[in-house]
């Protein structure tokens, strides 16, 4: 039976690994498999509830239970009637680059996607830009007792359903949740695993 | 109860905050203005006479700062001590004996700082929409003595957020991580971007766990004689420098002009939220 040593072994790897058929085959792999943990991530945000809540609109109600079941969180936040933050959130959640690199006769692997702080930096509360609300659904958003939910449309008010007011109408707490930071490290998790494959 | 770790930083955070403010922007000015007499029920057996600014400095390290009033009555001056001269730095203001004379003429010079600094116990909301404060007195108005006890704007409002322990070393330790809001009310917009600036640049800095003994001002708003010569914050956080907190990030913002135009109050609102870090064993 043919015997080959360990050194030879290795020459073998190092040839196989630039033999373009092999990286392609690789690139495949990696491609179908970031695939997958994308599109769990991606679902796992779609149906969060905060994501629901928010993509419903003035008029969804408190299904997060953030606010104790009321009003709901868009036009608690204050978004300008009209605007998606889920949409351009999404959008930067999508975005993701993988590179390969030679290293040591083995192909390097790295995949990049959004961090948390460019999360934070595209989600602006409407009326103090430097603060993130998808921040603040997991460290807490004051403004409860501040605004008042009508049945109706309200012209002046940025979300259209609730106004700000100025004397306290009805004392309540926002309850925090866990949201994009509990989603990015599960994604940084099963992107790290993929990463530390061996090719 | 006795003092738990919440208090202890939420009051060594006041006192490093108001130092780092003073000492960074030089924010701080200096006021020679007369003095009226106004009866206060709370203060018994005691002339006051008050200035129209309130929160005077009283930290010595503050090198530019009037920290010992120089006050004159009918023209005379007045040290601390003569007829129970001692200073309210908290409510600007000056008490004497029950006999000095309520219609003498008094005058001084001294250093109001250009923030006052409170520990606010409501919501952001209602500290912005409430309307409820009164203002240092400035331009274009007749001067008169500043309410006492009321808080006056330009100030900021410190208030903790949420707690949590993460695990950090073997052995129980943890990295205790606290999130510290102060809400900026400033007169101007220089004013609210010098001090969202300030604090910008907080973030890596450190400061000392200073006890609640550690305090500056006693119940009449006058400097302890714990401190016989002087409050010095760097003296009194370099004493309490075992144990340090860290301010691991600070992030700043402004309300927005849409948002301002439902703004109850005719000040400009800024936010400065900071991430504190103590590496501590909570259950030791």
């Amino acid at each position: 039976m043919p015997v080959i040593s360990a050194k030879d072994a290795k020459k073998l790897k190092q040839q196989a690994a630039k033999e373009p058929a092999f990286r392609k085959g690789v690139k495949r792999t990696i491609e179908k498999e970031f695939s997958t943990i994308r599109d769990n991530f991606m679902q796992a945000f779609d149906s969060h509830p905060v994501t629901m809540e928010i993509e419903g609109g003035p008029s969804a109600s408190n299904s997060s239970r953030t606010l104790g079941g009321i009003g709901n969180l868009y036009t608690y936040i204050g978004f300008q009637s009209g605007s998606r933050p889920i949409k351009t959130l999404r959008k930067v959640l999508e975005k993701y680059s993988i590179r390969y690199n030679d290293l040591k006769g083995r192909l390097r692997i790295t995949i990049e996607v959004p961090t948390k702080e460019d999360v934070f930096t595209v989600t602006p509360m409407p009326w103090a830009m430097g603060r993130s609300w998808a921040r603040g659904i997991e460290k807490g958003i004051s403004g409860l007792g501040q605004y008042l939910v009508k049945s109706g449309s309200i012209p002046q008010s940025r979300s259209g359903r609730a106004i700000e007011v100025k004397g306290k109408i009805r004392s309540g707490k926002f309850s925090n949740v866990s949201y994009m930071s509990a989603l990015l490290n599960d994604y940084y998790k099963a992107i790290k695993k993929l990463e530390n494959k061996t090719f | 109860m006795k003092p738990l770790y919440q208090h202890g930083l939420l009051n060594s955070f006041y006192l490093w905050f108001d130092n780092f403010l003073l000492k960074k922007g030089d924010a701080y000015r200096n006021y020679t203005t007369d003095f009226y007499y106004y009866s206060d029920e709370r203060v018994q057996n005691k002339v006051v006479f008050g200035s129209p600014y309130k929160q005077w400095v009283y930290d010595k390290g503050i090198s530019a700062a009037t920290i010992n009033p120089t006050i004159s009555g009918d023209g005379t001056a007045i040290t601390a001590g003569t007829s129970g001269l001692s200073y309210d730095y908290d409510n600007g203001r000056l008490l004497f004996d029950s006999d000095f004379v309520t219609g003498t003429n008094i005058s001084g010079t001294y250093t109001v700082k250009n923030f006052n600094v409170y520990i606010a116990n409501q919501t952001e909301e209602t500290l912005i929409t409430a309307g409820k404060y009164k203002n240092n007195s400035r331009y274009g108005r007749t001067l008169n003595y500043v309410a006492p006890y009321d808080q006056a704007t330009p100030a900021a409002f410190l208030s903790l957020g949420t707690t949590t322990n993460a695990p950090f070393a073997l052995g129980g330790e943890d990295n205790t991580i606290t999130d510290i809001t102060a809400v900026i009310f400033a007169e101007n917009m220089y004013q609210l971007d010098g001090a969202l600036s300030i604090f910008a640049d907080a973030a890596r800095e450190v400061f000392g766990d200073i006890p609640f003994s550690g305090a500056p001002l006693d119940e009449y708003g006058g400097v302890k004689a714990d401190y016989p010569d002087g409050y010095n914050y760097g003296n009194v956080a370099s004493t309490n420098d075992g144990e340090k907190y860290m301010i691991n990030e600070t992030r700043v913002s402004k309300v927005s002009d849409s948002a301002d135009k439902q703004l109850p109050v005719d000040l400009f609102v800024g936010f400065v939220d900071f991430e504190v870090y103590k590496y501590r064993f909570p259950r030791s």
